[in-house]
């Protein structure tokens, strides 16, 4: 009984404990993804602290749950991939987004496209009939993977798509179950690495420049009566973004720092293309590229969905 | 057990043959096939020193805490109503015939899919998590006690009737007491499935507790420290239906 009464007080202190959180604070959930690495340097270095925001990083275990988690009140800001943030509004959810994190560029190596070193794929047009692991259907790089198909003259539903966590690309390729994967690209190093696969392209170089991969967003509700430390918030992420101009260093401490990569592997990782603006221009590509996917209607209106 | 084979006074349990050959075989084969830097798999051994720094840092307790809270909360929700729910249905007839098609279509619901759903309703932590263990294991509970009352020796029942017992008086009495054994068996295999169902709930979306440990390690390339949560979830497991078995022999077998 004493042990029963012990093990009950105990789960009761741990469920206290899960659930302390002060009345300030702002929890900010992201994934585990280099591209909010402006956030990451900013909170390494204290920065946020200076401009008086009491800010707390927390690691979600994926994209789409961060519109739930952002409604539910479990979080106030939420780094979410351009996809999952349209795709949550074109569903009737109440987001707005008021700051970028990185944009694409003709020269990132963010993205990976591999394929397995016995998948016969040598071409773009190889790829018809043959099995690549996605993150997620309908999530960014599943969404990016079926663009560069349609660039490339392949019809995006030639291919047979399995939803593949990253983490697993590399043993799925090797054991031959999936023939390609589009994944970032500290998992496409390991692999190659590891000797398993190639990369045949870096989707991202062949997208239009500037446009914004991962936002940072909050209910349209919290954005409106906190203002204040949303400019805060994007001084602090300028900032950053200035800091990390001059100072590669930075960046990879900031990345090692959010990600909790090993050294080794923060130390060859492809910087992202620090980015914190926003403007509807740079959601551009992805809604258009949602809307002939078929992911969302055609009235999504992205002026309202950016904040001045 | 290993004081026991030293003192010569016992040899191993032969059940822990196959697990240890299987380490060794592991051990060896991490040795020659993996490479320096694996980010899938690890070595026994690296798994061993990861648990022992996450045992000591604290967040392997703590994760613990949070997972079993949300499980036994979850199980004594669940397994209470699904017993009361059960019994209720197991002794009437009708009310079973009624309540049939409703059961049949909520039995099945999966337990992921109710992870957006009440994501939006009650947000992350303890609460959406014991809510879908609790609903997880309502139905086997449920499907499981009824059973075990329609089992119940009609003797029994007889008797009952004989001496015009009421409903509740009639169940408390005789029927719960005679079916306690397998009502029993049923709280053992819905704790393996709570366990399950929480950790499910942390991988998926819950940021917290063994699973969101697990996935989180994975996701940051430490493929060492995800393998020592796996085992710390399966030793979880393991000891959890250890403790239940004895419980079960220790009380419940002069029910038999």
């Amino acid at each position: 009984m004493k042990l029963l009464r012990r093990v009950l007080l105990g789960a009761v202190l741990a469920c206290g404990l899960a659930g302390a959180s002060h009345a300030d604070e702002i929890r900010l959930g992201h994934t585990i993804n280099p591209a909010p690495v402006a956030i990451f340097m900013a909170d390494r270095q204290g920065i946020f602290a200076e401009k008086g925001l009491d800010l707390r990083l927390e690691v979600m275990t994926a994209d789409p749950v961060i519109p739930a988690a952002l409604l539910s009140g479990s979080i106030e800001m939420g780094t979410v991939t351009v996809t999952t943030f349209l795709s949550a509004v074109g569903n009737g959810l109440d987001l707005v987004a008021f700051a970028g994190t990185s944009s694409t560029t003709t020269t990132s190596k963010d993205v990976a496209l591999v394929v397995g070193t016995n998948s016969g794929i040598e071409s773009p047009a190889d790829f018809a009939g043959k099995t690549v692991g996605v993150p997620g259907i309908g999530a960014l790089l599943d969404v990016m993977f079926r663009e560069w198909l349609k660039m490339h003259g392949v019809d995006p539903a030639s291919v047979t798509y399995i939803e593949v966590p990253f983490p697993q690309h590399a043993a799925q390729i090797q054991a031959g179950r999936i023939d390609a994967a589009i994944t970032p690209a500290q998992f496409a190093a390991t692999m190659v690495t590891e000797g398993h696969a190639r990369i045949v392209a870096h989707p991202v170089t062949e997208l239009p420049e500037g446009q914004q991969t991962v936002l940072v967003a909050s209910t349209r509700e919290w954005a409106a009566a906190n203002g204040d430390r949303i400019a805060a918030f994007r001084a602090v992420v300028a900032r950053a973004q200035e800091i990390g101009k001059t100072d590669e260093e930075a960046i990879r401490a900031g990345l090692s720092h959010g990600m909790k990569l090993p050294p080794e592997v923060a130390a060859r990782a492809p910087l992202p293309h620090i980015d914190v603006s926003l403007s509807s221009a740079q959601l551009a590509f992805w809604r258009d590229a949602l809307v002939s996917q078929g992911r969302i209607g055609d009235n999504i209106d992205l002026d309202t969905l950016v904040l001045p | 057990m290993a004081l026991a084979a030293a003192s010569g006074r016992r040899a191993p349990p032969r059940g822990a043959v196959v697990p240890l050959a299987t380490i060794a075989l592991l051990e060896v084969a991490a040795f020659l096939f993996l490479g320096r830097e694996d980010y899938t798999f690890a070595a026994p051994h690296d798994i061993v020193l990861a648990l022992g720094r996450a045992l000591a840092d604290g967040s392997l307790p703590a994760a613990t805490a949070q997972t079993l809270s949300c499980v036994l909360a979850g199980l004594a929700v669940g397994f209470a109503l699904g017993v009361m729910a059960g019994v209720a249905l197991g002794l009437t007839p009708l009310l079973d015939r009624l309540t049939m098609v409703s059961v049949e279509l909520l039995r099945p619901v999966p337990p992921a899919a109710l992870i957006p759903l009440m994501l939006l309703i009650a947000g992350f932590g303890f609460q959406m998590e014991t809510t879908i263990v609790a609903f997880t294991t309502l139905w086997p509970t449920l499907v499981l006690s009824r059973a075990a009352i329609r089992a119940v020796e009609p003797g029994l029942i007889e008797v009952a009737r004989a001496l015009e017992m009421g409903t509740l008086r009639r169940a408390l009495a005789i029927v719960v007491p005679s079916a306690l054994l397998r009502l029993f068996v049923a709280f053992r295999l819905t704790a393996g499935i709570a366990l399950t169902v929480a950790v499910v709930v942390e991988v998926v979306a819950n940021p917290r507790g063994l699973g969101y440990g697990m996935i989180v390690a994975a996701q940051t390339l430490h493929p060492e420290t995800a393998l020592a949560y796996l085992v710390w979830i399966g030793l979880l497991g393991w000891g959890l239906n250890a403790l239940l078995s004895r419980i079960e022999a220790r009380f419940l077998d002069r029910f038999r």
